[in-house]
């Protein structure tokens, strides 16, 4: 019995902690709707992540599946291998409603199968060069003007001379082309900006009254930093790891477009690439155009939500 | 006020100099930094339960000194005791029982509280810090029971609020509960209503009174307001470009102020009676750039009480207009430029306009001794000695013919005081101390102190 309202007490205790959190998402989820670029950002990207994680559901066929032949081993007749690519055919003698490319793989199909790896360069880029700015810029900020700041910052510039492309190619040639190699290539060159917007943000910050009011507390730097600082300079973080994310999908579908990307994989980029080898860019439309618009509406996601989070963690012109 | 009480925080020579790094090229050049002398050489004591008051102007270093007494700026030079113990030299457990009985009260309640905490996570923060009252609901008692102390019931309410939804005297008074929280003995408070509401203020001044009763707290008090420093304060020190130039009782130092700073000062407070006689400060020019402060006295470039040098036979408001000349023509002020006359053609007239223009101190009207006449003085009317005169004549005539540096030459040496030579002494003048050449020995003491009429 004793032991029961102690646990219900506990729990009450833990539920009043909690409360103010839940209260405050809440409060930023309002905040978050009432922008409708964000729920239009929101809206993007869970297509696009249930398109990752169910592909077949989505997909009208399987990797597998070619025109006229289905998922059956076998060969074209000179005929039929005349007409591919195949502009969109329903039912007739296919089904494949964005038409096909030139080997008879149907394009939605592919724009589908392609999702995860947009995302996962999109993720994996942005939160590594976010994971490595911010911290640096923190402390960098916060040891402002020490030789830590120092160090830093001329690592930072140096790093600021590396030329983009050609320090990928150099990366790609030396240690392989694949999509992990692309990701540090351009986390590498990506958390520069983080770093240095957010140790300008942590400069002004440190001096702020209320840090020197915990200072005098007895708060430790860490605790100063992760505590007071960091939070206030997470909505910042957002928007460039958005940025970041957008950056690396677009750079991964140019770097693919020169020829730079692992060929045997899927990707938006890839397809584009393919199309301008080929030489289709002026006759298959319809294999044109939807990569293209994946690649922007998934870099527009990325910039819509960065820019709906702002406004929820820092309320400007809030009534 | 207990006289007797023990001293909690002694004070012996602090300086606090900024800005004394070098930057390659200066290490390179062998060029010396010049640091900012935001405090220099200050000393003195608080007592037990006392409230002091720090005034001043803004930019004399007040703030910094504030901040160096609760170990936010490390020292260039000098110490602190806190209670016996010297605060610039503590180990990691030292320093943590330290902060658990110092706290420092901020001028701008809207930037002490972190605006992505609430109430309650910045109140109890100190408590966290400290690990004091061991859980989350003991914590959490004491914090309810800190806000309605400093006035915020009931205290459930304000909770979980955020800063941006409180007004600024809320937020002042949670700044001041976090401040209470770990029942501190010592409390800098750093213009704590300067940024606030006037009708608030009362408020805010009475609740701090009170519970310095009831928590047994000493403060310090910095504002640069006097009317408030002479409500609130048991002793006062004025501050001027980082020098404490008086200190004493409140009383005497507002009764009687010593230093011809101080009485500026309380010249400037505007006085509620609107028939009242309305006073200005009886000084010149600005404060100087605390980089480049001002040889001896810090403060006798303004100041109208100057010492003429002993073998001087004419009247001292004379010498200070005197000494003005001399240093416009240093500094660069005063220069052909300012002549209209053009010389040669109206002869001898440029060098008189010169000279009363060079002659005239920038002051408020009720000390000019010739209002009729207009801005510029009449030389006539000066009590200046014929040698003087004669200086001054040489040095105008050769910068109305361009020859600044020759003025220079002849004014070098001339019109020296002892204000401008020796840096004063904290002395004991009446019941407070202070650092003015007018208090020093016998002899001076007996010096009339120079009306500003004649």
């Amino acid at each position: 019995m004793s032991t029961e309202t102690e646990s219900s007490s506990q729990f009450d205790s833990f539920k009043e902690r909690w409360r103010p959190r839940i209260e405050r998402f809440r409060r930023g989820w309002d905040r978050f709707t009432e922008e409708k670029m964000g729920v239009l950002g929101i809206i993007i990207m869970v297509v696009f992540i249930l398109w990752a994680l169910f592909p077949d559901f989505f997909a009208p066929h399987s990797m597998e599946w070619r025109a006229y032949l289905g998922t059956e081993p076998g060969r074209l007749t000179a005929e039929q291998a005349d007409s591919l690519p195949h502009p969109p055919a329903f039912g007739d003698p296919f089904w494949a409603p964005l038409g096909t490319n030139y080997l008879g793989q149907g394009i939605l199909t592919l724009i589908v199968h392609a999702a995860d790896d947009a995302l996962y360069i999109g993720f994996a880029a942005g939160l590594l060069s976010s994971l490595v700015g911010v911290p640096l810029g923190l402390i960098s900020g916060f040891y402002g003007n020490t030789w830590i700041d120092e160090t830093i910052q001329r690592v930072v510039d140096v790093m600021y001379g590396l030329p983009f492309l050609p320090f990928l190619i150099v990366l790609v040639a030396i240690r392989g082309i694949t999509t992990t190699n692309i990701i540090l290539g351009i986390a590498v060159t990506s958390w520069l900006n983080n770093c240095i917007v957010i140790r300008g943000e942590t400069l002004s910050l440190k001096e702020r009254s209320y840090v020197e009011s915990a200072k005098v507390a007895g708060a430790s730097d860490t605790r100063i930093v992760f505590r007071h600082i960091m939070p206030n300079v997470l909505p910042l973080a957002f928007v460039f790891l958005a940025q970041d994310a957008a950056a690396a999908i677009i750079a991964q579908a140019s770097l693919a477009y020169l020829g730079l990307a692992d060929f045997t994989a899927n990707s938006w980029g890839l397809m584009l690439q393919n199309i301008k080898s080929n030489g289709y860019v002026f006759d298959a439309w319809w294999w044109l155009i939807p990569p293209g618009v994946c690649i922007m509406l998934l870099a527009a996601a990325f910039y819509f939500i960065g820019f709906s989070m702002e406004d929820v963690t820092n309320p400007q012109e809030d009534n | 006020m207990d006289r007797n009480a023990d001293p909690l925080v002694e004070v012996e020579n602090l300086s606090k100099w900024f800005d004394m790094s070098q930057g390659v090229m200066d290490r390179l050049m062998g060029r010396e930094p010049t640091p900012v002398k935001a405090v220099n050489d200050v000393s003195f004591t608080i007592n037990e339960g006392d409230i002091m008051g720090i005034a001043g102007e803004s930019g004399c270093g007040k703030t910094t000194l504030g901040k160096l007494l609760v170990q936010l700026h490390e020292p260039t030079k000098g110490s602190i005791h806190f209670d016996g113990q010297d605060i610039t030299d503590m180990s990691g457990s030292e320093e943590q029982e330290f902060r658990k009985r110092v706290q420092m009260i901020f001028q701008d309640p809207f930037e002490s509280l972190n605006p992505r905490m609430t109430v309650f996570q910045s109140v109890v923060e100190p408590l966290r810090i400290n690990d004091m009252y061991g859980g989350y609901s003991e914590r959490r008692d004491r914090v309810i029971e800190v806000l309605n102390e400093v006035g915020l019931s009931p205290a459930e309410a304000y909770l979980n609020e955020f800063p941006k939804e409180l007004s600024g005297g809320e937020l002042q008074r949670v700044a001041i509960a976090r401040a209470l929280v770990v029942n501190p003995d010592f409390i800098v408070c750093d213009e704590p209503v300067s940024m606030l509401d006037v009708s608030i203020r009362a408020g805010v001044l009475n609740l701090m009174k009170e519970l310095q009763d009831e928590y047994g707290l000493t403060y310090v008090f910095i504002s640069h307001d006097l009317s408030l420093i002479r409500y609130m304060c048991d002793r006062t020190a004025i501050m001027y470009l980082g020098d404490i130039i008086e200190q004493g009782p409140t009383d005497d130092v507002v009764m009687d102020p010593k230093h011809p700073y101080t009485e500026a000062l309380f010249d400037a407070v505007p006085e509620v009676a609107p028939d009242a006689e309305r006073h200005r400060a009886n000084v010149t020019g600005e404060v100087p750039n605390p980089r480049n402060p001002p040889s001896g006295c810090r403060f006798h470039p303004r100041c109208s009480k100057i010492i003429p040098p002993e073998d001087w036979t004419g009247s001292q408001p004379a010498f200070r207009r005197a000494f003005q000349f001399k240093r416009k023509v240093l500094t660069g002020q005063l220069g052909p430029e300012d002549v209209q006359a053009s010389p040669g053609t109206a002869g001898d007239r440029s060098v008189e306009e010169l000279l009363e223009h060079g002659l005239t101190l920038e002051i408020p009207e009720e000390y000019r001794p010739d209002v009729a006449t207009g801005a510029d003085v009449d030389l006539r009317q000066l009590d200046l000695p014929s040698g003087a005169e004669s200086t001054l004549r040489e040095a105008a005539e050769r910068v109305v013919n361009d020859d600044v540096d020759g003025a220079r030459e002849v004014l070098d040496g001339e019109f020296s005081t002892v204000c401008a030579q020796d840096h004063p002494e904290l002395r004991t003048a009446g019941d407070q101390i202070t650092a003015c050449h007018l208090y020093e020995g016998e002899a001076r003491k007996t010096r009339k102190a120079p009306s500003a009429d004649d």
